[in-house]
This record gives C-alpha cells, structure tokens and sequence, in this order.
C-alpha cells in the first residue's frame, strides 16, 4: 500500500479529531443566541456520537477478516452488535439514563446503596474496558504494518500515546461532537469505495459471489509466510515452493500436497496457479490451536453461535463507553430515542460488512495464509481497482480505520479513566491533586492494555472483542436488568452474581489467552463462555438475593419511582414556544 | 504615557487547615420516608416490563431459531443453500426488522408515560 | 486432564461466589476471645465494633441506621441480642429470640422512659432453653430528652453487663447529639438558602422592572419578552421544592437573570457562553451558579462606567464538570475573599460566594469548594468542578402540573 497518500490521510484524521475535541464547543457571544449554545444534545447527535465511539476495530477491519477465514457464519457479529443495543433499548435505556449515573458503578451505588457492590462493579469495568482496548491497539499495529511496513506493536503503541496525549491534557472537551464525526468519517470511509468497488466487481466478475466454503485463487498467486503455518489439505493442492515444507527444503520445486497436515516453515514462498483451491489452515494464534476451517460444519459452531448471540445481545449494555455517553442523553425518552436512530446508523453501516467480507473472499483469500485477514479490507482496493484511484480509496480506508481506533480507544480510554479515578483508586488529595493524578491515571488506563498487545500478539480482532462482550454480559447483564426490574435484587445477591458470573467468564477468557486448551469441547466453552455464563450469573444472583431478603436496601421503591417515573415534560414553558407565542 | 503593570491575580479557596467535614449525603431519608407504594407507578412498571418482554420475545425467538434453520438447510444449492441464506438475511435482510421493533417499542413506552402523566394529573 | 482441573475450578469459583454473598450478607464477629486474655486485642475489637456502629447513627435514630448499626452494637457488647427502640417503638432486634421477646421489649424500656438510669430487669421467659433471662435497659438521650433505649440480653444478673449497655448507650447518645448538630448545620445553610433567594429580590426586582418599564412605549415586543423571561427568572428562583437542579436548568436561569441584566445595561455588558453540551445533564445544587454570576456582574458594572466583559464556560473533565465564571471588573484583594470563604468578612458582605463554597463542600466533600483567581482591579475568576454523578445527589423531579 502507498504510505505516500496514506500517512497524510492518517494525519489528517487524528489533526481533526484534535481539532474538533478541542474547539468544537458551543459558543455564544451574545444573550440571543444563549438558548442555541445551552440547548441539550438532540438524539440525533448523541446517536451519532454513541455510533461513532462503537463502531471499533472490530466492526470496521475484523469481521470482513473474520468472514473471508470463517465464512458467513460470522455475519452474526454485527447482527449481534446491532441487536443489542435493540435488548438495551428494550430493558435498560431510559431507566439507566433517568437513574442518573455516569457509569456502571454509579448505577450500582445509586440502586444498591453498598460500597462493596460498587466497588467489584469498578473492578469488572476496568476489566471489559482493558479487554476491549487491547483489539483496538492490535488493529492500529496491523493497520500500521500493512502500510509502512512498521513492525505489529508500533501502531498499537502510536494510537495509545495519541489517545493518552489528548485525553490526558483534556484535550476531548466536546467528545460528542468528536464521535459523532467519528461515525460519519467511518461510514464515508467505508461506503465511498464499496461503491467504486461493487463497479469493480461486476466487471471483474460478472455478478459472479462466493458464498460456499470453499475458495479458489484466481490468479496465480504468490504467498511468503511471515510466520509458520498448519495447512489442513482435503483436495489436492498443487503448490510451487521455495523453502521449507514437511521437514524438508526446496527451491522452486512443483509439489503436489496430498490430503492431511503439512507444515510450512516461516519464510516459505508458495506459489499457487490460477484456480487451485485455497487450503485451509489450522490457525495458531496466541497458542490457541485449532479453528480449523473445515470443508464440513465445525463441530461446535452453533454452541459457538448460540454463545456468540448471547454476549452481544445482552453484552452492549454493559460496556463502559456505551453507558458514559447515555449520561448525555437530557431525559429518559430522549434515550430512548437515541438508541432508535443507533439502531439505523449500526444498520446502515454493517450493511457494508458483508460486501467487503464477499470480495475479500473473491479476491484477496492469500491473506488467510499469511495471517493478514483483519487487512482485507484495506488492501480490497488496491487488488481491485489499479492506478490512483485504488491507492486513494486504500488511503480513505485506512483513514476511517484510524477513526475507528482513536474513537473508540479515546472513548474507553476516557470511561475506564473515569471509573479508576473515581472508584478504583480512590482520591485523598486536594483539588490541586487532580489534574496531575488524572493524567497519571489516564496512562495507567492505555498503558497497561498498550504493553498487553505487546506481549499477547495477535488475536484475531473481532474474536477478543466478542470476549469483552461476553465478560460484559455475564457481569453486568443481570446488575442491570434485575436492577431496574426487580424490587427484591440485594447487594449481596449482585455481588455474587458479578463474583461467580463474571468472575467465572473472566477465567474463561484468561485461560483462552494464556493458553493451553487444545481443541475440544473445553476450548469452545472457554473461549465463547457467554452461553453458560450468563445464565450461572443471573441464577446466583437470584437465588442470593432471595436468601438474603433482609438486605433490600431501604430505598428501592424511592429508586424504583426514580427510575420508571418519566420526566416531567412541561416543568418549565419550553421558552421557544413562549417566544413563538410573543410573534 | 507609562505602562501600568499588569494586575496579577492569586488563587484563593477556603483556608485549608480549617476543620475538615465529611460530606453530610444529601437528606435522602426524608424523601424516602415519604415514598409508599404508589398503585399507579406499579401499573406503569407492569405496563412498561409487559411491553419490552414482548420486544425481547420477538427479537429473540427468530434470533434462536435462526441458526438451526441455517444449520438445516442444504449445504449447497445457491441462494437457498445455508450459506447463501446467511449472507442474505445476516447480511441485509435483519436490519429492519431490528429498527421496526425498536421504534414500535418507543411509541408503545412513550404511550404508557403519556398515559400515566395524564392519570397522575387528575389528583 | 484439562476436564478435571477446569470442573475443580468451576467449583471453587461457585464456592467463592456463594461465600462472598454469605460474608456480605453477615458481619464478621468481632473474635470474642476470653476476657482479658488478649486486652490488646479486645480493645482493638472493641474500638472496630464501635468505629462500624457509628457512621449508620450519625443520620440520626430511625429503623434504617438502628437496623445497620445493631449488629456492630451487639459485637460490641458480646451478648446473644440486642434491641434498640425510641420512644414509641422497637426499631430494631439483632441476634436470637426476636420471635418472642421482641413484643415485650417496650414495656422493659417504659420503665426507663421515667428513669433514666440504666438498670436489669427479669424477663421473665418460659421457653425452655431460651437464654435470655435478664434485659438490660439503658436510656439514649439527647440534650437531657430520653430519645429510645437500648436493651442488652443475658442470662442472668449481672453488674457489669449494666455497666456495658450504660456505657455504649451514653456513646450511642453522643452519636445521635452529633447526628442532632449535623441536622442543625444543614438548617442553617437551608436558612442561607432562603435568605439568598430573598436577598436577590428586591433590588433585583426593583432593577428589571424599572428596565422594564423604560421598554413598554418604545419596543413593546421587547418588554413583553423581558416580563415572560422575569416570570420565569423568578419563578424558578423561589421554587419551594428540592435541593438539586440540572446544569441545562441553572444555565436557563442564569441565561434570563443576564438578559434582564442586558436590558438595564445595554451594551455595556458583553457575556460569552462556552458549553460543551455533554454536561447539561449534570446535576449540583439549586441555585449555586446564579450568585457566582450575579457577583460577576455587580464586579463588572455596578462599581465603574465602562464595559464588561463576563466569560462563562462549561466543560467536559472525564468524571466531573467543570464550571468557571470570569469577569473582567473590579477584582477584590485576595486576602479580603480568603476570609469571606472562611466566613470572617462580616455579615453583610458576599454572603453568595460563602454559601456557595460551603454548599458544594457539604454535597461532595472538601475537594469540591470555590476556587477564586483574583487581585484588586484584576477581575475576578471563579471555578467550581461537579461531578457528574454522586451517591445520593439527584435531580429534583420537576412541579407536578
């Protein structure tokens, strides 16, 4: 990809962000217009703004990659992503917003009265939100290296100081109008070359799609593997090589791969004919062994959609970001409102997944092999469409890529800073103090998922996200939803609930990271943990809460009015009314 | 004309070696005293809940069934093999009915407040 | 293999999780060594139970911080109950036999209503195996009142536990003095409140209607306009209910109070707003912008002839908002405003900036007073920082209509 058109357009993307978070507030300078620069954010706005901050990494790079390795199945991701903030809508969105909280905790303290529930709500926040973060810098390195080359952990190093630089010198003033550029970058980033790209398409191919499992290379294609790989061969391959395969070397030696395993050291030039099927690989990453992308179903693939459903559905509520930026929202109904218009903004954008996750498949399935699959989509237009053209919609994409890692990074960045400030490390100091402890802790919340990316190498994007969400679902769903629904919810009982529901997904995602499940059943319940999670979280938090009946903290139906009673619309004259009155 | 210096300001708070006092939380007991069970706002919150369960069950039956449908359905044979419906309907087909849902929520919650303001006002 | 070690964690987690909510649920016993074998150790004990006891009882005696103080109450005494009733009712019983003592509980505390000295009584009890036999009865009192009583249990006589309930019931007595002065303090800052609101009244009333008046031949839209925005000015400022409004809502007010200013100043007051819009729904303390704003205005105007200049600007810091109101005006002697913070300036003077300062300290603690720049025939700049969500802090819901 040419760094030449690219660097600038990257730049120009991370001057404007600055630019807009610190500028973009409303000004009045004289007392006419005070109404304009006091009047609450519309839902358009803030829709915008939570749109632009969700829509991360993952959304934007991991699922075409994940769809070119893994198929269609992994449309359910933004299926997934979208419909929970439908879940969100339906059980928490104006309560949550009437309850008056700022984060997670908030709403803990606020509808429990305990320290101690707070206190392992904050625990659990700082958690999803560093789990979270982690993708995001892991995309800014690949992003990086297929651009200039730099090596994986430079990106993620790079968007990290960025955000911490911003965030820390209270540079993101006016984060919504940030975001909510954010999305309209991202959209245009990705739409103005699916449409040049979709032109492409028919005349290349003629209509022609991919949708079952197996793919071809449709030119002769060369692959020089950056790191070893396991080939799973179910057709014969015919495969010109140079270096090692199976243990022995070769120079530009024609070999015929029969069915079964072979191993291809690093360094190995293949060279693949026009139509040879693509063989699959037994994908190593991060010691975790076996996504094998057989021709047949995968064994557990519905246990492993089921779970996936599961966390999205029923994780969006409780991300850290997600609920910081309801605050904003000035009633209950406005929420609500809100979480509509987020529902058009996420549908229309992931209507784009699926056709960048088709011409990958089509044209760029050597990347399964080198490992690259999360570049699909920045390398689609250079294979497709030759000259500038192709070079400036390359540019555009990695520019919305950038978008997609500094919004949501500043966004997490922000809200885990926020609950570490407040809740986790708590402040004994003067008001002096704060600035200076805030910027500490700003780097304390980049810094330590910035040397986790290092140290961890390369997950696939899209799949440590669906970890963040099910560790959200499993923690927060039944704190959130039992909370506002459910009178007789003690602290203890949502303290077991957050200690056995999330505890138990955080292990499954600590064990998947770290290593060591070799396959099986054990890896798939492991590594998607939402399915049984979940529902383990909302049972012991149930079932403690009735055993400890006397712990209904005293204000619940006070809480209770608070959170289900709307807002009063006509408190005051709405004043442009008045004024329209006056003629 | 001479140049008059340029007024410097200080910082200036409330004497800090003055006798720290914790925070007194706001008089929340008053207010919670008062707080009884209010017959209406249980009939909102039945309203309410009845309303987003029937969102959640129309959202997540055909989420549920969706995958064994797919599962189903013939391995290969174009649009209507499983893979073919899947980028069909989780590719486009399942976002409208997402942004329906949520607005005939909206309008249903909106109606029950609506409701409920006007029951409130009669006293 | 990995079955195995996975199943064993499963459990051991699941056992942690039912533990957690077990040990939240329950208090730890204070360990009730032998007397006086470990003194350090009791003392220490001791002093924990009491320093646990203490915050619930600080909000004064009801059955909300009985309940939540009456098992660190019966740690500190080491008896198998408690009880702990006011005047007229039992609030609260903890530990063992609540199912048939609790009824006669306020007829042993009748006798002590008139007595006022600590004293045992038989209980009386039949139940086999019941081991509370005595009651031991001590008066809770405030300022010479007996407010409740607190009711020790035992099996039988015996002095020093007389001697026990006397003396953690005066210390519970001096909790509830201090609950008592707390409740007195938050008084007399509602009191400042509606002296405020009265102080801003008649020469602000007095002002916007003469400025009023100077519209009604000349530019009657505009005094129309003008007398919509002082009804609402006003009625907003003397509204009766709740102690916290939103940013969005202050900022309205402030917004009126500054066109009415206009109007009576004209050109000679220029104001620049800066909001970042995410903070509007951030919930503070009726009205404790508007006097900040009012002092901004009488620096600026009210003492010189030229123009004035008034920036106020609102932002977006993470967990907090952050408010600052400047003016360009006469500025103050930093010493002279140190001691009306610290309330040493004398009755009359800047009673708003006082008011408010010790307001937001009251509401969020000593890290959230007034922080003033200023320096004579410098202006004057004054930041407040509110965080966007504290415990107990909430929005008024708004007039029913």
């Amino acid at each position: 990809m040419n760094a030449a058109y690219t660097v600038p357009a990257i730049v120009l993307v991370i001057l404007a962000t600055v630019l807009i978070g610190a500028l973009g507030l409303r000004i009045s300078r004289t007392t006419s217009d005070f109404y304009v620069a006091s009047r609450s954010v519309n839902p358009g706005l803030n829709a915008a703004a939570i749109s632009g901050e969700y829509l991360s990494a993952a959304s934007f790079l991991g699922i075409a990659g994940l769809i070119l390795v893994y198929g269609p199945n992994m449309l359910w991701y933004p299926f997934g992503f979208t419909a929970g903030y439908l879940v969100l809508l339906l059980l928490v969105a104006a309560p949550l917003r009437r309850s008056g909280a700022y984060t997670l905790p908030d709403f803990a303290e606020a509808r429990l009265e305990s320290r101690y529930v707070h206190r392992v709500a904050s625990v659990f926040v700082v958690g999803v939100g560093w789990l979270y973060l982690v993708p995001q810098l892991q995309g800014a390195g690949l992003t990086m290296t297929v651009i200039t080359g730099a090596p994986r952990w430079a990106g993620g190093l790079l968007v990290a100081a960025v955000v911490t630089v911003v965030v820390a010198a209270g540079g993101m003033r006016s984060i919504t109008f940030v975001q909510a550029f954010q999305y309209w970058l991202k959209l245009t980033a990705l739409l103005v070359p699916a449409a040049f790209l979709l032109v492409a398409w028919q005349t290349h191919d003629g209509h022609r799609l991919a949708y079952g499992k197996q793919l071809t290379f449709r030119e002769r294609t060369h692959v020089t593997l950056s790191s070893p790989l396991d080939l799973s061969v179910t057709r014969p391959v015919r495969v010109t090589v140079t270096g090692d395969v199976d243990g022995r070397g070769y120079a530009g030696t024609t070999l015929d791969l029969g069915p079964g395993r072979h191993h291809v050291e690093q360094g190995a030039r293949l060279d693949f004919a026009a139509g040879t099927p693509v063989p699959d690989t037994v994908v190593m990453s991060g010691g975790r062994a076996d996504q094998s992308v057989d021709s047949g179903p995968q064994p557990h693939s519905l246990y492993t959609t089921y779970s996936l459903i599961i966390a999205t559905l029923l994780g969006t509520m409780g991300l850290p970001h997600v609920v910081v930026r309801y605050y904003t929202s000035p009633t209950g109904a406005a929420a609500r409102r809100t979480t509509v218009v987020v529902l058009v903004l996420l549908g229309a954008f992931y209507l784009l997944s699926p056709v960048y996750g088709m011409l990958a498949r089509l044209h760029a399935p050597d990347l399964i092999l080198t490992g690259d699959s999360d570049a699909a989509v920045l390398v689609l237009p250079a294979r497709l469409i030759r000259g500038v053209t192709g070079e400036l919609l390359g540019s555009l994409l990695s520019a919305g890529a950038f978008a997609a890692f500094l919004a949501t990074t500043s966004g997490l960045t922000i809200a885990v800073t926020g609950v570490l400030t407040k809740h986790v490390l708590p402040s004994r100091g003067r008001t002096s103090w704060g600035v200076r402890r805030f910027r500490w802790v700003t780097l304390l919340a980049t810094g330590v998922p910035a040397v986790a990316q290092v140290l961890l190498g390369d997950l696939p994007v899209a799949d440590s996200v669906g970890m963040a969400f099910a560790l959200s679902a499993a923690a927060f769903c039944p704190l959130l939803t039992l909370g506002i629904w459910w009178r007789r919810l003690t602290p203890q009982g949502a303290a077991a609930g957050l200690v056995v529901g999330g505890g138990s997904a955080l292990a499954a995602v600590v064990a998947t990271i770290v290593g060591g499940m070799d396959g099986g059943w054990w890896a798939s319940l492991l590594g998607s943990p939402a399915l049984w999670s979940v529902p383990l979280s909302f049972l012991v938090t149930v079932i403690v809460s009735l055993a400890t009946q006397g712990g209904v903290p005293g204000g619940t139906e006070a809480m209770m009015r608070r959170l289900h009673t709307p807002e009063d619309p006509g408190g005051r004259p709405d004043p442009a009314a008045v004024r329209g009155a006056g003629g | 004309m001479s140049v008059e210096p340029i007024p410097r300001r200080e910082v200036v708070t409330r004497s800090p070696n003055r006798p720290r006092k914790a925070p007194v939380s706001p008089p929340v007991s008053a207010a919670r005293a008062a707080v009884h069970e209010d017959p209406r706002l249980h009939s909102l919150m039945r309203r309410q809940l009845r309303s987003s369960l029937v969102g959640v069950v129309a959202l997540a039956v055909p989420t549920a069934l969706l995958p064994l449908l797919l599962v189903l359905a013939p391995a290969s044979g174009g649009i209507r093999s499983g893979p073919g419906l899947t980028w069909l309907i989780l590719g486009f087909a399942c976002y409208p009915p997402l942004v329906l849902l949520g607005w005939w929520y909206v309008r249903r919650a909106e109606r029950h407040e609506r409701d409920f303001a006007r029951r409130t006002e009669g006293d | 293999m990995n079955g195995a070690l996975l199943g064993v964690c499963g459990v051991l987690l699941l056992a942690v999780g039912v533990l957690v909510g077990r040990w939240s649920a329950r208090p730890r016993r204070t360990a009730g060594a032998g007397a006086g074998a470990l003194t350090e150790a009791s003392t220490l004990a001791a002093l924990h139970a009491a320093s646990l006891a203490a915050p619930p009882l600080r909000a004064g005696l009801n059955e909300s911080t009985a309940g939540k103080s009456a098992r660190r109450i019966r740690d500190l005494l080491g008896t198998r109950a408690v009880c702990l009733t006011d005047r007229a009712s039992v609030l609260t019983w903890d530990g063992i036999g609540g199912d048939h003592h609790r009824a006669e509980a306020l007829a042993q505390a009748a006798s002590m209503l008139q007595e006022r000295r600590a004293a045992a009584v038989p209980t009386g009890c039949h139940k086999p195996g019941c081991p509370l036999g005595w009651a031991f009865v001590a008066p809770l009192t405030v300022e010479d009142e007996v407010l409740g009583t607190l009711i020790a249990y035992g099996p039988a006589e015996s002095a020093g536990l007389v001697r026990a309930a006397e003396e953690v019931a005066r210390w519970i007595s001096v909790q509830l003095e201090l609950a008592e002065l707390d409740r007195s303090r938050t008084r007399l800052i509602e009191a400042e409140i509606r002296a405020l609101r009265a102080q801003i009244s008649p020469h602000f009333i007095y002002n916007s209607l003469a400025a009023i008046a100077s519209f009604v031949r000349t530019d009657p839209d505009r005094a129309r306009e003008l007398l919509l925005e002082f009804a609402d000015f006003t009625r907003y400022s003397f509204r009766r209910h709740g102690d916290f409004t939103t940013l969005a809502e202050e900022l309205h007010s402030i917004e009126q109070y500054l066109t009415l200013a206009g109007a009576r100043f004209g050109d000679r007051l220029e104001v620049t707003l800066q909001v970042a819009p995410e903070v509007l729904p951030v919930t503070l303390p009726f009205l404790c912008l508007q006097p900040l704003v009012e002092n901004a205005v009488k620096h600026g105007l009210e003492d010189s002839a030229g123009t004035s200049h008034i920036t106020i600007t609102a932002q977006d810091a993470g967990v907090d908002a952050i408010v600052a109101i400047e003016d360009d005006g006469a500025g103050m002697d930093p010493r002279h405003l140190g001691r009306i913070l610290d309330g040493e300036g004398g009755p009359s003077t800047g009673i708003g900036l006082r008011n408010v300062d010790q307001r937001l300290r009251q509401v969020y603690g000593d890290g959230y007073g007034l922080v003033a720049e200023t320096g004579v025939e410098a202006g004057m700049k004054v930041t407040v920082r509110i965080p966007k969500y504290h415990k107990g802090v909430l929005p008024s819901p708004g007039p029913a209509r």
